[in-house]
């Protein structure tokens, strides 16, 4: 019986913990940002697939610095990448005219504040930053 | 001119800082690539007599300034021991959620590997495959004109469609050809499978041959190239087939490599790389090449990899076609080591 349980419970506890941390982050969207935006379009914005919103405005991709943790749980969750290969990949677009990587600001803050004044801005930040500044992408 | 790593690594640490103060908007980033080469056997490309070589190295430097809200200017100049080139330089203007247009001096976008070629950071191994040796003359660097890349989506499938159309770019590898007009498409398919991607490319070349002044010759090339590259965190896959065909002249390229992570820092690689310069001539070394390559590659960061790997090759086709060796004077068989220092910012 007691086996059982720790056999059954430890996974849950796991599984609890990793979507505990892959909640850390938010995506965010200016509010008047009316396109709808889901997780698979943040991937492609991310990987560079998708580098425009629907009426042609480029997207503006905000990052954190790499010494930033939230960096790397991003590229990993969103991005389904390491951060050097989705720095590496972006290093791609760039040096073959195709697209620049996601422009990187100091702190969420920073991040916040660029979303909610850049109507064609993406960003994540940590969730607990958010307020009604910006928009939540769920 | 040669300017060795040494000399080049502080340009590269000035524009850097440079790069951090830049004005609002403007965007700068490079590269740089340091080889060592050295063939106990022959002498080739730019070993020399002395049969090794640190002249191969590179910083290239990309500009970008956005010029309106959907207009932005993009160029990118390179220094190699030898010259200092604007590889490209075009404004590209997004037309629509999936259309761009470019104008200007653009990469060729032939294959997985033309457009960046040079930045060998990005490569899994230091020399490129033979379809992107400038001698064999299969993917030129560059061209003059324009061109349009329109992406779609269908399901799980991307479909990305390029078209272009210009003269290409004054060659130091075949500075005979002129009036050089080339039109041609590469369509690339993201397929469902993650990380699976197949290329098709395609390009006609009516140039006129000048090599001999006295009779110049008009003359069409047509190259077809065929990718297929499968990748993930671990797993580096690429295969692709050129065939390229001057009058009756035709070349042949095609390669498999797989490069695989054992840890974040390593990876081990291996290439087979077959090239013919004449199928016609198929059976005389001169003109056939294959190179059996094993390397490993250590990512010392994000940024900074060193690289070493051995090819041992038959036949002798390459050095042909650049001509640092006349047909009947290389060896059937030879092997050289090249090693790199790689750096991206």
């Amino acid at each position: 019986m007691y086996t059982t349980t720790l056999r059954v419970g430890i996974p849950i506890l796991l599984a609890l913990c990793g979507n505990a941390q892959a909640a850390d982050f938010a995506i965010i969207v200016n509010k008047a940002n009316a396109s709808t935006v889901d997780r698979a379009q943040v991937t492609k914005m991310y990987t560079g697939d998708l580098k425009a919103w629907a009426d042609g405005s480029p997207i503006v991709l905000l990052d954190l610095p790499e010494s930033d943790p939230l960096r790397a749980q991003f590229a990993t969750d969103v991005a389904g990448k390491s951060l050097s290969s989705l720095k590496s990949l972006w290093a791609q677009h760039a040096f073959s005219g195709r697209a620049l990587p996601p422009k990187v600001l100091e702190s969420d803050a920073e991040v916040k504040k660029l979303v909610a004044a850049n109507r064609n801005a993406v960003g994540y930040v940590k969730s607990t930053s958010v307020d009604d500044s910006v928009r939540t992408v769920k | 001119m040669n300017l060795p790593l040494r000399t080049l690594m502080p340009v590269l640490l000035l524009l850097g800082a440079v790069a951090s103060h830049a004005a609002d908007g403007v965007e700068i980033h490079g590269f740089a690539n340091q080889n060592y080469l050295r063939s106990p056997s022959v002498s080739y490309k730019e070993a020399g007599p002395l049969r090794d070589s640190f002249d191969e190295s590179a910083v290239a430097l990309l500009f970008t300034a956005p010029l309106g809200e959907r207009i932005k200017a993009w160029t990118l100049l390179h220094m190699t021991g030898q010259e200092v080139r604007m590889d490209w330089a075009f404004v590209d203007y997004r037309f629509n959620a999936s259309t761009v247009g470019r104008a200007g001096r653009i990469k060729l976008p032939v294959g997985l590997y033309n457009e960046i070629i040079d930045a060998k950071f990005l490569q899994l191994s230091t020399e490129a495959p033979f379809v992107y040796q400038g001698p064999v003359g299969i993917a030129p660097e560059s061209f003059n004109g324009m061109s349009v890349n329109s992406d779609f989506q269908f399901g799980a499938t991307g479909l990305s469609v390029d078209l272009y159309v210009g003269q290409t770019a004054k060659s130091s590898e075949d500075p005979t050809r002129a009036s050089s007009n080339l039109a041609g498409a590469r369509v690339t398919v993201q397929t469902p499978i993650n990380g699976l991607r197949l290329m098709a490319s395609g390009y006609r070349n009516r140039f006129v041959d000048q090599a001999d002044p006295l009779a110049p010759t008009k003359q069409t090339q047509d190259t077809w190239v065929l990718s297929s590259e499968y990748k993930n965190e671990r797993v580096d896959l690429k295969a692709e087939y050129a065939t390229s065909k001057i009058g009756g002249v035709q070349k042949r390229a095609w390669y498999i490599q797989s490069g695989y992570s054992i840890s974040e820092s390593w990876q081990p690689y291996v290439r087979y790389d077959a090239l013919t310069t004449d199928t016609s001539l198929g059976s005389d070394p001169a003109y056939y090449q294959k190179d059996v390559v094993v390397g490993v590659n250590y990512m010392i960061n994000s940024s900074l990899s060193v690289r070493g790997e051995n090819h041992w090759n038959r036949g002798y086709a390459l050095p042909v076609a650049g001509g640092t060796v006349a047909p009947g004077d290389g060896k059937p068989r030879w092997s050289y080591f090249t090693a790199s220092v790689n750096f991206i910012f």
